[in-house]
């Protein structure tokens, strides 16, 4: 069953067709993968799909509703969320600060709140650094962070924005093991956008490519490394 | 937060043995009071919002205006014609004010605030609404509120007690969402908060206090007009004794208003009135430029250091 279908979206910046009758379906429990060269669309498809841009056309129907009314803290009420390409976090604030911001909106006890920030900053191996800064952190923790703040959320989709970029071969499989071990553990649907096809084919069970905001391939990874379309896009 | 509230009993009490040791200059004590809570709830909002509101007075100004329209034309008497001002300015002050800051942000918001105030008082001096507000007159002469202790102590406790409110709002929830809100709106939003809803609550708190105030103030000067109501002017002083205190402590703003009223006091009828304009703008611009944390930003700085 779905979770996410996206309905023939379109999104036109001025002078640019950002995202063209674009039309996906991401299955519940999937690990599905998006890439696409610089500038093809993907960063403008997962923040259409929260709700930072508005389609021009088209659906966005989230576990069987209908999201394009929606705020984007509605859709994150929903269980959808996403993560930075480059880390957000404030300066100052402890990452136990971080992670608490989003179980405000559940107005849970203080005690189940504690209780859930701790084992989230487990899940994504943070624990032992609650009260460090965020800025001290290294980019592995900073992105370790990034997954904690939609995690807190609890989200049953996550769409993770370059989780692997800048992370060495190293650290990129440590993401690996925790992005696996939540999508076992909590059914977590993930959509992962990146670059780092390494990584990807790692971790992906099917990977659609998006060209010029137009989806060009879909398919297992080995699919869609031989497609013509795919190469074309990517050697030119 | 128990700490908290000793701290400001202690204000309290401090207030109180000045009250009684400079029973003469008690005046003086009651205008750096109501300033205190114009700039704290100036201060609350925009510091911890993130919005630089340079139309607070909007929330005094409607107040004062009412409760003078309730009091000398309709002659209600004190006790409801100050509810009914405080009421008015801090709902239709808040309706136009958090409508506005949905809408906009940053150097819009600021613009837009900034010529609403003109725009208002500049309404209130028309020819039109002159039988109404009085213009340059005011609405006067109003039931006052005298220099007394009593009053002076009550004044003083509501300056207390809006502060330690205000801190324990900066230390509640809302606060805490205030914290992330006003360094990066995108980030509450995806932590499926609305950003809105809690600066428009701050904006709330930070009118009922401001309206409030305003509206025992124009019955403490006995008028209500332009001058201590909507005037540039009146803005500017309290957004320069809330910089000079530290306007990210509700304690920096209480200290910036005593300085600057004391300060005024002192200067009056020894130099012209530009001049102790220009006394108290060049003081406050060498602690901005000093600290931008304000004189309580210089103690604290100082205090790290003497910690090593």
């Amino acid at each position: 069953m779905p979770i996410l279908e996206l309905r023939n979206i379109h999104k036109r910046f001025p002078g640019v067709n950002a995202l063209t009758d674009v039309t996906l379906s991401i299955q519940k429990g999937e690990i599905r993968g998006l890439i696409g060269p610089n500038g093809s669309g993907k960063t403008t498809l997962i923040r259409t799909v929260i709700g930072f841009y508005l389609q021009d056309k088209g659906d966005i129907i989230y576990d069987g509703d209908d999201l394009s009314s929606l705020k984007i803290w509605e859709r994150v009420h929903k269980g959808l969320t996403l993560t930075y390409q480059d880390p957000v976090y404030v300066p100052g604030l402890s990452i136990y600060r971080h992670i608490e911001l989003g179980t405000i909106a559940k107005k849970t006890s203080n005690r189940l709140v504690e209780e859930k920030i701790i084992e989230i900053a487990k899940e994504v191996g943070l624990d032992g650094k609650i009260d460090a800064n965020p800025s001290d952190l290294p980019l592995l923790s900073a992105k370790r962070l990034e997954i904690a703040k939609a995690l807190s959320t609890d989200p049953k989709l996550i769409m993770l924005d370059e989780i692997f970029a800048g992370l060495s071969f190293e650290e990129g499989e440590q993401m690996i093991s925790i992005l696996k071990n939540l999508n076992r553990e909590k059914e977590l649907t993930i959509l992962l956008i990146d670059h780092n096809l390494r990584m990807v084919k790692k971790i992906v069970g099917k990977t659609t490519v998006i060209n010029m905001g137009q989806i060009i391939a879909e398919g297992s990874f080995e699919e869609i490394i031989e497609n013509e379309k795919v190469k074309k896009a990517y050697l030119g | 937060m128990k700490k908290e509230s000793y701290k400001w009993i202690a204000v309290f009490f401090i207030g109180l043995i000045c009250t009684l040791i400079f029973k003469s200059y008690l005046y003086v004590l009651i205008y750096a009071s109501f300033f205190a809570i114009f700039a704290m709830s100036w201060s609350f909002f925009t510091s911890f919002s993130g919005y630089l509101n340079i139309g607070h007075v909007i929330f005094i100004g409607i107040a004062g205006y009412t409760t003078g329209i309730f009091n000398y034309y309709l002659h209600f008497p004190l006790f409801l014609s100050i509810p009914i001002g405080a009421a008015a300015g801090a709902g239709i002050g808040w309706l136009f004010l958090n409508w506005l800051h949905r809408k906009i942000s940053g150097l819009s918001f600021e613009m837009v605030t900034f010529l609403s105030i003109l725009a208002l008082s500049d309404l209130v001096l028309t020819s039109y609404l002159r039988p109404v507000t009085g213009a340059d007159l005011g609405i006067s002469p109003l039931d006052s509120l005298l220099s007394s202790l009593p009053f002076a102590i009550g004044l003083i406790a509501l300056m207390c007690a809006s502060g330690y409110l205000f801190i324990r709002f900066l230390n509640s929830q809302q606060g805490k969402v205030l914290d992330f809100a006003r360094e990066n709106r995108e980030l509450v939003k995806t932590a499926g908060l609305d950003p809105h809803r809690y600066s428009g609550l701050c904006l709330l708190f930070s009118g009922i206090v401001g309206a409030l105030a305003g509206a025992l103030y124009v019955h403490f000067s006995g008028a209500a007009g332009v001058s201590n109501t909507f005037a540039l002017e009146f803005q500017v002083n309290i957004i320069v004794m809330a910089i000079l205190g530290g306007r990210f402590s509700m304690y920096g703003s209480i200290v910036g208003a005593y300085i600057v009223i004391v300060l005024e006091e002192i200067l009056m009828g020894r130099v012209p009135g530009s001049v102790q304009n220009l006394i108290i703008y060049s003081i406050a611009l060498w602690v901005y430029f000093s600290s931008p944390g304000g004189l309580f930003g210089m103690v604290a700085t100082m205090k790290k250091r003497l910690r090593g």
